[in-house]
């Protein structure tokens, strides 16, 4: 078999490709200047009051949610040996149903992002993200994750991951204990059996 | 243990092996021109000595000049020297790349363009390593200022 | 009729299971065979030699924790060892005993976890990593008794340490060590006879000695292409020259020599711990050093033997207390010099067998 050595082997030779992710990464960084608001409002509210049909189907639907979520992978640094320690055999993630780390996030619901985000790697979390179908959880684990740690003031780290996706738990710690981490997707399980599935 | 070379010792044998090249020796390293550093990494790779393995290569940012440090090791007669060279055109710096003699240099150089702008000619692809292509300034110099 | 086809890039991105953190590579496949390869780093670059410059000598010390995570308690030793060479701090017995201990179970929990990715990464899919994982909770339990912390130690000061071990510490470890070398025995008859892992690493990937020493491979993956380099016995640092334990080598250089010098590495460090541990003297544990440290204008380079190999540290103060320069010497990235001789040539699945068994962590290749 022969090669045919005269088609370019992609549209962009590997330096544009390198250029244009550059572009990407620059016109991202300055876009993204203002964190999200974090959605906390189940904080506040109360059970729903009881209805008729809607309620048992509700606490079902909410239930089976909670009782089989599956976490995509996205270890980026030293947090990301926690979750694993967590998932081990001495603080078990599987009897949560949580055992299988999908390695596709079209198969996951819940984001566990573990470690220091730089800007090099936030347009890929956007787009991790956005490829999860709805509804959808993310975590942010460590003092990297709440506003960037100890790196704060360098000039590649994102200063906390409510800057590129909206956070619904923040883990503190650096690294948080697999309990905390335990006591932290109990929480989204919490914030999961109050959502509603019709909006009153 | 190892031993480190004896730099007077090694300013004696350069001169009379490579006449016209301006070596100076310290008490803890030897001090050449950027043009002659190509040169003087030849020699010291080849018999008697054997510096056959670079341990480090990296660059410090003085106010006067950016000096690149290579730590060389023998690992055939467990010798070690340092090495040094000052570039002062700190607009537009660059010298030879050594990753013919060195295979482990390449990432390193490719470390030291990326944050602090060093240019090494002949290198095999230089280019930005851990940065991203677009990013302005070179942070390990003592003029970008950190921060957000 | 001659059959014409196309080579094309796949893009392994930064999101992967098998990639150890966030590494991308950027492959030119003909087929299954990989005739080209480029890798991408600074997905994790965190400027760490940047905002130590910033910050005191004392400061800087949890900086090094994070360099390579499964390993701090030796980036820590490296670290301490350069600044008291600086500063000219003496370091009294029983601490220099301390730290082998450390250093050493630091380096069998390193490579359990390291092995336990390899074989995760070859298709054994999280069966031996979680066994392994089950010892290293052992280790990290006793890091825990001493230091506080499950991960980044934080552990070692300048001059020694601030807090003696606890009384708990040494009756433990006397316990585990006498359970470990069971265990390593267990791995090593279960895996290395496996018909599934011999093929697919007998012969993989092989790196050839004289482009090992030029690349600047360092530590099991140096030791595995026949170069007897250890710093530990080439050019001893703290009391290593009083024990007496062996250099593992292998002569191929091949995906399974890289595996089996570790698990010999393992032994030999049970054996250190072992003299260690009966001759730990009495004594201070700290030696005599100021509350702010600053060291005398002039510079440093200063290498210990880590798990992944020569972790050094370069140093230049200007007598001031903040670093002027602060260099971390990556032994993990100077071994990914060498990946594209060792990957050419082989099939995709060859280069997650050879990529694990180099044992990366991209905490330090990044920085």
């Amino acid at each position: 078999m022969e090669l045919d050595s005269g088609k370019p082997l992609s549209l962009l030779t590997l330096d544009e490709i390198d250029q244009h992710e550059g572009g990407i990464i620059q016109s991202f960084r300055t876009g993204h200047t203002t964190p999200y608001p974090d959605p906390a409002d189940w904080l506040n509210s109360e059970e729903p009051p009881p209805g008729v049909f809607v309620t048992s189907v509700e606490k079902v639907l909410n239930w089976s949610r909670h009782y089989s979520l599956w976490p995509v992978m996205f270890g980026l640094a030293c947090c990301a040996i926690e979750m694993m320690c967590m998932a081990a055999s001495r603080w078990d993630l599987a009897r949560f149903g949580m055992d299988i780390f999908r390695a596709s996030p079209r198969q996951a619901d819940l984001m566990i992002v573990a470690g220091t985000l730089t800007w090099k790697m936030a347009p890929w979390l956007k787009r991790i993200y956005d490829q999860m179908p709805e509804p959808k959880w993310v975590l942010a684990m460590g003092a990297c994750g709440t506003s960037g740690g100890l790196f704060r003031d360098s000039y590649s780290v994102v200063p906390g991951f409510n800057m590129v996706v909206p956070v619904d738990v923040y883990v503190p710690g650096c690294p948080p204990r697999p309990e905390a981490l335990l006591r932290a997707i109990m929480d989204i399980h919490e914030k999961i059996d109050k959502t509603r599935i019709i909006k009153r | 243990m190892t031993a480190v070379l004896d730099y007077q010792q090694l300013k004696a044998d350069l001169s009379k092996e490579l006449p016209g090249i301006e070596i100076q020796a310290e008490s803890s390293f030897l001090l050449a021109l950027p043009e002659d550093i190509h040169h003087v990494c030849q020699y010291l790779v080849s018999r008697p000595l054997q510096m056959d393995y670079l341990t480090n290569l990296t660059a410090a940012d003085y106010p006067e000049y950016i000096e690149i440090i290579f730590h060389l090791n023998s690992i055939v007669n467990n010798t070690a020297m340092t090495l040094k060279t000052r570039l002062t055109d700190k607009t537009n710096p660059k010298m030879a790349s050594v990753v013919d003699i060195w295979r482990g240099a390449e990432l390193q150089e490719r470390e030291i363009y990326d944050l602090f702008g060093v240019v090494f000619e002949n290198h095999i692809g230089l280019k930005r390593i851990f940065l991203w292509e677009g990013f302005e300034g070179y942070p390990l110099r003592k003029d970008f200022a950190n921060g957000h | 009729m001659a059959i014409k086809t196309e080579s094309f890039i796949l893009n392994i991105g930064p999101q992967h299971p098998s990639t150890h953190g966030v590494f991308r590579l950027r492959l030119i496949l003909d087929g299954e065979v990989i005739t080209d390869l480029e890798p991408v780093f600074g997905y994790l670059h965190r400027g760490i030699e940047k905002l130590a410059e910033g910050r005191t000598y004392l400061q800087d010390i949890p900086f090094t924790d994070r360099l390579d995570y499964l390993g701090s308690m030796t980036n820590n030793h490296a670290y301490v060892m350069a600044v008291e060479k600086l500063a000219g701090i003496t370091v009294p017995e029983r601490a220099e005993y301390i730290r082998v201990i450390l250093d050493e179970l630091q380096r069998i929990a390193s490579h359990l976890a390291g092995l336990g990715f390899f074989l995760n990464d070859l298709g054994a899919l999280q069966t031996p990593l979680l066994y392994m994982f089950r010892e290293r909770e052992k280790i990290v339990e006793l890091f825990d008794m001493c230091s506080g912390q499950r991960l980044n130690y934080n552990y070692y000061r300048f001059g020694g340490f601030v807090q003696d071990l606890p009384e708990e510490f040494l009756p433990a470890l006397k316990k585990l060590l006498d359970t470990l070398p069971g265990f390593i025995d267990e791995y090593e008859q279960l895996i290395s006879t496996n018909e599934i892992v011999l093929i697919r690493t007998k012969g993989v990937g092989v790196l050839k000695r004289e482009l090992a020493i030029n690349s600047s491979a360092a530590g099991p993956v140096l030791r595995a292409s026949g170069v007897n380099w250890d710093i530990r016995r080439n050019d001893p640092y703290s009391i290593y020259d009083r024990f007496e334990f062996d250099i593992p080598t292998a002569q191929n250089g091949d995906t399974y020599d890289r595996y089996m010098v570790r698990i010999r590495e393992m032994r030999q460090s049970v054996r250190i711990l072992r003299q260690a541990v009966k001759d730990l003297p009495e004594g201070e544990i700290m030696g005599k050093a100021p509350k702010l440290l600053k060291p005398p204008a002039g510079e440093v380079y200063s290498r210990i033997e880590g798990p992944k190999g020569e972790l050094g540290f370069y140093l230049v103060s200007d007598g001031t207390d903040k670093p002027y320069r602060w260099r971390v010497r990556p032994p993990c990235l100077l071994n990914l010099s060498a990946l594209k001789d060792m990957v050419v040539g082989w099939k995709v699945a060859d280069l997650m067998a050879i990529f694990g068994s180099i044992d990366i962590v991209m905490g330090e290749v990044d920085r």
